[in-house]
């Protein structure tokens, strides 16, 4: 197990080493393996590639963002024109049901709901937002409502999970209740543990899922 | 190890999970371990899905992807242009005013030149996701810059801090901003991640990839 100080010191390595991060303007703490990011960012999508680097960084137990998006006026879009720009591009990606989906913008604050068949459509709906420019934040209020469900669910997501495996990542116990999937256990590493919920949430007729699997090195 | 027979199974099951991917519609075929995926999808973004499916599971050393790509209703290619031009320029990391978007028969072929890796890998990623496009030819190329003289050290610092399994068996050489990686990884993922690393690095504008697959 890597200490406070090493953890710290390589989650701000990697910060410096993704070019769509401004490294010095994020500060790093870390206690108990708690990752806490502080300090301002010019857009929403560096917020978001700051959050996906903390997550490179193996050891990191849990992330806490505390970065406010301060955009820089040439980054200024008024609300009417992220609202079409955002709803334009919503109609044109192609995975998404069309006209089920809407959004609204508040001081560049993108709130979409709507409801979708499929988890993976409710965050292609947030990734295609939250890289605009005059996006602060996105609030996503989508719902997952599946067409079907099927009843052998958790033996299907426990295959999945082991399909997936290169060797042993058969420490995760799986429940399912009225489309609820939770998801206990330990693993290596977040992208396992990302790994695992994106296979619960590929599960026919699941809503939500509970991932509360510890990541131990 | 698994059998060429479990690995097609596998990888056909992997397809059928993942609900961006319509299944049914895919012929899977395996020979030594490398996969050949064929037959008709309805966009761009589900034959990637599917390529992607097809790396995750465990066994599998190559993906031969012969999937066409026709989209349901008429595209006209002056509306996809307009859509991945808007799409670009609305990006806040797509330098977009330098990049620049032809489309033919649904093909969409992005040129210019932009100063990183990862801003070339996400305009193909843009423009790859809109409806009727039928293919991505990424022409993007980098902008000479100098790469520092210790890149080769960070680049692998990067690969060690990620944790991949065997970054130590790595072995990076960078000559003219060209980056070429050879050695050992255990699964396509972890050759998808290494490489993904590289492009991050200051001063590289091509990176050859000499990875093998661990039997």
């Amino acid at each position: 197990m890597k200490g406070d100080i090493q953890l710290k010191q390589h989650v701000l390595e990697e910060l410096a080493w993704d070019p769509a991060v401004d490294a010095a303007e994020v500060g790093v703490q870390v206690k108990d393996s708690v990752v806490t990011l502080t300090g301002h960012l010019a857009s929403h999508a560096a917020k978001y590639a700051a959050e996906e680097a903390v997550r490179r960084v193996p050891g990191v137990k849990a992330l806490a963002v505390e970065i406010d998006v301060r955009l820089p006026n040439d980054a200024q879009r008024t609300d009417a024109d992220i609202a079409r720009a955002a709803s334009n591009i919503l109609a044109w990606t192609s995975v998404l049901p069309a006209d089920r989906i809407q959004v609204m913008v508040e001081d560049g604050c993108a709130t979409l709901t709507g409801t979708v068949d499929w988890n993976y459509q409710r965050l292609a709906a947030e990734r295609a937002v939250a890289g605009l420019y005059g996006v602060v934040s996105v609030a996503n209020a989508i719902a997952v409502q599946p067409a079907i469900a099927a009843n052998d669910v958790k033996e299907r997501i426990a295959k999945a999970i082991e399909r997936q495996a290169a060797d042993d990542a058969t420490h995760v116990a799986v429940d399912v209740k009225d489309g609820v999937v939770t998801l206990r256990g330990s693993l290596r590493s977040w992208a396992e543990r990302e790994a695992a919920s994106e296979a619960a949430w590929a599960a026919p007729g699941v809503t939500e899922v509970s991932n509360i699997i510890q990541v131990n090195l | 190890m698994k059998t060429d027979h479990q690995i097609q199974r596998d990888v056909a099951d992997e397809l059928d999970w993942d609900p961006a991917i319509d299944a049914a519609s895919i012929g899977v075929e395996v020979h030594e371990g490398i996969v050949t995926l064929n037959g008709h999808l309805s966009s761009y973004a589900e034959k990637l899905a599917a390529e992607r499916a097809a790396e995750r599971v465990s066994g599998v050393r190559a993906v031969v992807v012969k999937l066409d790509v026709h989209p349901p209703g008429a595209f006209l290619d002056e509306a996809i242009a307009e859509a991945a031009r808007e799409a670009l320029q609305w990006h806040v990391h797509v330098p977009a005013d330098v990049i620049k978007v032809r489309v033919e028969h649904g093909w969409v072929t992005l040129s210019g030149n932009v100063d990183w890796g990862y801003q070339k890998k996400l305009a193909e990623r843009t423009v790859s996701l809109l409806r009727g496009v039928v293919g991505v030819v990424n022409n993007i190329r980098m902008n000479e810059k100098t790469a520092p003289p210790d890149v080769e050290k960070r680049i692998e610092e990067a690969l060690r801090r990620h944790a991949l399994r065997e970054a130590h068996h790595i072995s990076i050489e960078v000559e003219n901003g060209t980056a070429t990686l050879r050695g050992h990884v255990d699964s396509l993922a972890d050759r998808r991640a290494a490489i993904g690393a590289v492009w991050s690095a200051p001063g590289i504008s091509a990176v050859i990839d000499q990875l093998e697959l661990r039997p």
